[in-house]
């Protein structure tokens, strides 16, 4: 995820003051060897930036520049300061062994992450145009120095808790308490509901669920309260009676999951309270949260709006190959900014990732990429198995990954994949051109999402030469 | 939190169908959701015997409980549905351009569109086709610039073929002729109009006669002149002199655009007899005038024959001059040159000039337009030569007079390295910036290496900096026009950067993107060596 400043973006106080740190895990370059070509574009947000950055990347533009030495050999950090049309230059460095992926920081105002200063620079360097310097301004040395003792705080499960223990479970308590209240009344409202009939559901305005949805926000259970958000929506689909009643069935079954509490399974239990809204650190998840350490292979990604209108998420799908473990990496952006994420497909990421007590979400940290292989799929009735053993744990769960071995593309009232045996599941989505141009309607490993309401939406091709392509 | 075993009668939810699961009792959903709808307080919760017990027995409570058992039941025993897998595409026939060319190429159609015909080109010369997976991309280009078909459809190869089949938007592909199509009688008969257009084309490439004959044979039951013009089209590969009898019979069409294309088709065979009737029209509209002059005397709308030649449509009501002026435009241009030498008993370069004297600038510039139309080398030798060393005074004077001066088809007639050259002399330092820029736009690619030079030394010189845009034009000129390996002989720096400045120092961005393009270039031309 990436973060934006400790500092304020435009506060007035000159350069210094305008510096924006930003901490991107998007490439999981660890070490810190001079980067290739190749890697730099890796990194950039979009193919504009690219562009951009190739305009930037010209020894002349940059009077002062420099690589900091690590002490293992390589570069710790590279910086410089690019000449651009304005009086000030702007001061781009990247800190390149911080453990957690390459960090960036540019005084531009480019929301850009990484901005073209910082790839034009990283280009320079790949290129060998960034020198060694045993000297470094000001600015750079006080952002590493800081990021040095962030780090050291991090890493010190002590340092990372909260100042006052005590007084963290009792926040925690009383939002437990909140959310039940919430609950125990939402109870009693799907109830009324029912009892009233849903005949009249289609006809109401949107303030009769609205209110219910604002005094489960009110209540700190955001998750539930964007549930019952959601049914002015629901009513107006086709067949709304029965998709509605589906949907109050599964908000009902969420509250008497939530009040059953401990009496679940610890994955049942996860799933519920996240689903209701009490969410959890990353931090917390890294301390506390089960680790698995695996080769991840890389399924895919897909981009889907995030829960509110300016927010864009990530969702990245790996799959442990020792482990077979599925693991959900998930990032969010604001509307301009694309949310970024370590992991690239066509690889795998040698990493201990920290899941989330659902059992499936993990922290976004980065690994060591290693080559990928093509994953291992299964047909259209193992994989909706595997869907049906997941539902067993989270009977919410819409969207799961399947990965799908010698499937092709199949059209009859809508586009289908139809494994060997003839089994077929629906595309969500219209004609798969990126899907049929790559594997020309020959037998190909798929990885799609699953979400038994609408269908696969697919979201990687193996091609015959094993080559993962990103639909 | 229970759910039914996976195998438990697999249903679509909202699918009316049973499962194909063990046999139960009926699917107590439906009164689920009557029940729902009325209310709970009118109507009690029906019994559920095919679903597990739940602990209300009674109320919203217990029919929430049941709904949720059964949403979830339906959920995880989803039934496969069966549908008809495509039809493979046919065997690759040429290797994908592979690595970094892809990643060119995803570059290229990403943000530098300019450059796309140039990449399509060095791969399908490379005898490289387009990597699949940007295949979509491609061919949605193809569909909103129809300039970049034939390119297109050179490089998409057989699969991209295949592919076009799957969106009506790219349904222009299966018309377009490639390289390796091979003709298919099935196709030709059955086929629909594009995959006629494009088996007669193939058919064309390999045996012009039997593709003639095919096409003559069909010709009178051709309804739709849409159609007619389309096949017409193939008969422009392959074209010679025994083409001309159908060509002949295509100018009698009830369509205008079939009888234009017949037209500019016949306009290619200088030797057949329409070529001959076009010239006795000249003869008997163009004399010899006193003084080394030529007279010409107007075409009347009563001439059905030359009106028909030309397949212009006779006219309806009175001919006034602009109809006249229009006649005798398309006979200069469509009448093969060399009747004037004869009837003015002079060469090329004799007949501009006698015709320049004469004052009669449509006739002029007919003249003109015949070379670049018939794409004649002496005569546009001979008309640039009358220019030479004026070309920039003749730009002003025909802009002043508002006449379009033809010196792009012109220059476009010559081998590259003469118009070059020819370009090259035809400005210096001291030349205005503005003409400089309206010269260059007229000078076809590639550039010559010394033409290059002379740009690039222009660019150093006097005038830009009341011509940003001039300055920038002529920096898109050269980036898209020089042999990339050009890029290390020009100078790295901006030439006279003091001068250009500009806002936000406009001259020099535009000369470093010209540099940069080229680079691309450079590479772009490497990779697919």
């Amino acid at each position: 995820m990436a973060r934006r400043g400790d500092n304020p973006v435009y506060p007035l106080r000159g350069v210094l003051g305008r510096l924006v740190l930003s901490v991107s895990p998007r490439s999981v370059l660890v070490v810190s060897d001079r980067w290739s070509i190749d890697d730099v574009w890796a990194v950039a947000p979009d193919a504009a930036s690219r562009k951009a950055a190739v305009k930037v990347a010209k020894a002349a533009s940059w009077p002062q520049r420099g690589a900091v030495a690590a002490p293992a050999g390589g570069a710790s950090a590279v910086w410089g300061e690019c000449q651009g049309s304005g009086s000030k230059p702007y001061l781009a460095a990247v800190h390149l062994d911080g453990g957690t992926g390459p960090a960036y920081k540019c005084s531009c105002p480019s929301r850009k992450i990484p901005c073209k200063h910082i790839l034009g620079l990283l280009a320079l360097w790949a290129q060998g145009e960034v020198g060694d310097r045993e000297d470094k301004p000001s600015w750079v040395g006080s952002w590493l120095d800081g990021r040095a003792a962030r780090q050291a705080r991090a890493a010190d499960p002590a340092g990372a808790a909260p100042a006052d223990p005590a007084k963290a479970a009792a926040t925690l308590r009383a939002r437990e308490e909140a959310v039940d209240a919430g609950l125990a009344e939402l109870r009693l409202w799907l109830h009324d509901q029912v009892d009233a009939g849903l005949a009249e559901v289609p006809k109401m305005g949107y303030d009769h669920w609205d209110r219910m949805a604002k005094r489960l926000t009110d209540a700190k259970a955001r998750g539930v309260s964007g549930l019952v958000s959601r049914l002015p929506a629901v009513a107006r689909q086709e067949n709304w009676p029965e998709r509605v009643l589906e949907h109050l069935g599964m908000v009902h079954l969420l509250i008497d999951g939530y009040r059953a509490g401990d009496a679940l399974g610890e994955r049942t239990r996860g799933a519920v309270r996240s689903r209701v809204g009490i969410t959890l650190k990353a931090e917390e998840v890294r301390t506390a949260g089960e680790r698995v350490a695996d080769v991840w292979a890389v399924l895919g990604r897909r981009t889907v709006p995030g829960a509110e209108d300016d927010m864009t998420g990530l969702r990245v799908w790996l799959r442990g190959t020792e482990t077979g473990r599925t693991a959900l990496a998930l990032s969010f952006g604001r509307a301009e900014q694309a949310p970024t994420t370590p992991y690239r497909l066509g690889t795998a990421v040698e990493a201990e990732l920290s899941f989330y007590p659902d059992g499936h979400r993990v922290v976004p940290d980065a690994g060591a990429e290693r080559p990928g292989t093509v994953p291992r799929g299964t047909a259209v009735a193992a994989a909706l198995d595997s869907y049906a053993a997941v539902l067993a744990e989270d009977p919410w769960r819409d969207t799961w990954p399947l990965v799908l071995a010698g499937v092709v593309p199949a059209r009859d009232d809508r586009w289908y994949l139809a494994d060997s045996a003839g089994d077929a599941l629906p595309l969500a989505t219209a004609a798969p051109r990126r899907l049929l141009a790559v594997t020309g309607g020959h037998p190909a490993t798929v990885a799609a999402e699953w979400n038994p309401h609408e269908g696969l939406t697919p979201i990687a091709v193996w091609d015959r030469t094993g080559k993962a392509i990103p639909l | 939190m229970t759910t039914s075993s996976p195998d438990a009668g697999r249903t679509a939810p909202g699918d009316p169908e049973p499962g194909r699961g063990p046999a139960q009792g009926p699917d107590s959903w439906d009164l689920l959701v009557s029940a729902a709808l009325v209310g709970t307080a009118r109507r009690a919760v029906p019994d559920t015997p095919d679903l597990p017990a739940t602990a209300e027995t009674g109320g919203a409570a217990a029919l929430l409980d049941r709904a949720a058992l059964a949403t979830v039941r339906r959920l995880a025993g989803y039934t496969p549905a069966r549908a008809a897998p495509v039809s493979p595409a046919p065997e690759a026939d040429r290797p994908e351009a592979g690595g970094p060319a892809a990643r060119r190429l995803e570059a290229v159609l990403a943000d530098r569109s300019g450059l796309l015909p140039e990449w399509l080109e060095l791969a399908a010369a490379a005898g490289l086709r387009v990597p699949a997976e940007h295949l979509p991309a491609l061919l949605d280009r193809g569909a909103h610039d129809s300039s970049l078909r034939p390119a297109v459809a050179a490089a998409a190869g057989a699969r991209g073929l295949w592919l076009a089949g799957f969106d009506p938007d790219w349904s222009y592909l299966l018309a377009e002729s490639a390289p390796e199509d091979v003709f298919d009688e099935q196709a030709w008969l059955y086929g629909t109009e594009g995959e006629r257009r494009r088996m007669l084309g193939a058919l064309r490439a390999a045996d012009p006669a039997r593709g003639r004959e095919l096409l003559a044979s069909v010709w009178p039951d051709l309804r739709k002149a849409e159609l007619r013009r389309r096949l017409l089209e193939a008969m422009g590969t392959g074209l010679g002199p025994d083409d001309a009898g159908l060509l002949e019979t295509a100018l009698d069409d009830k369509g205008a655009n079939v009888r234009g294309l017949a037209l500019s088709l016949l306009t290619r065979l200088p030797r057949c007899a329409h070529a001959d009737r076009l010239r006795d029209h000249v003869r008997a509209h163009a004399r010899p005038g006193p003084e080394d002059t030529v007279v010409v005397t107007p075409v009347g709308a009563d001439e059905a024959g030359l009106l028909r030649d030309l397949a212009l449509a006779r006219p309806s009501g009175a001919v006034g001059r602009r109809e006249r002026a229009e006649y005798l435009w398309t006979l200069v241009t469509r009448a093969p040159l060399d009747v004037w030498t004869g009837l003015l008993g002079t060469d090329p370069a004799g007949v501009l000039e006698r015709v320049s004297r004469s004052d009669d600038e449509e006739l002029h510039d007919a003249l003109i337009n015949a070379i670049g139309v018939q794409e004649d080398g002496e005569w546009a030798r001979a008309a640039l030569g009358m220019l030479e060393g004026k070309v920039t005074d003749r730009m002003l004077s025909a802009a002043r007079s508002r006449r379009p001066l033809q010196l792009e088809p012109l220059l476009r007639v010559l081998p590259a390295r003469e118009r070059c050259s020819l370009a090259e002399r035809s400005f210096g330092p001291r030349t205005n910036t503005r003409d400089v820029r309206s010269l260059l736009h007229a000078v076809p690619g590639p550039w010559t290496a010394s033409l290059a030079h002379r740009v690039a030394d222009r660019l150093g010189g006097k005038g830009w900096d009341r011509d940003h845009g001039g300055y920038r034009s002529v920096c898109d000129l050269l980036a898209e026009r020089t042999p990339p390996e050009l890029v290390h002989e020009l100078p790295q720096e901006t030439p006279s950067l003091a001068a250009v400045g500009g806002p936000d120092g406009t001259g020099d961005s535009a000369y470093r993107s010209l540099l940069g393009t080229l680079r691309f270039r450079l590479d772009m031309h490497k990779e697919l060596a």
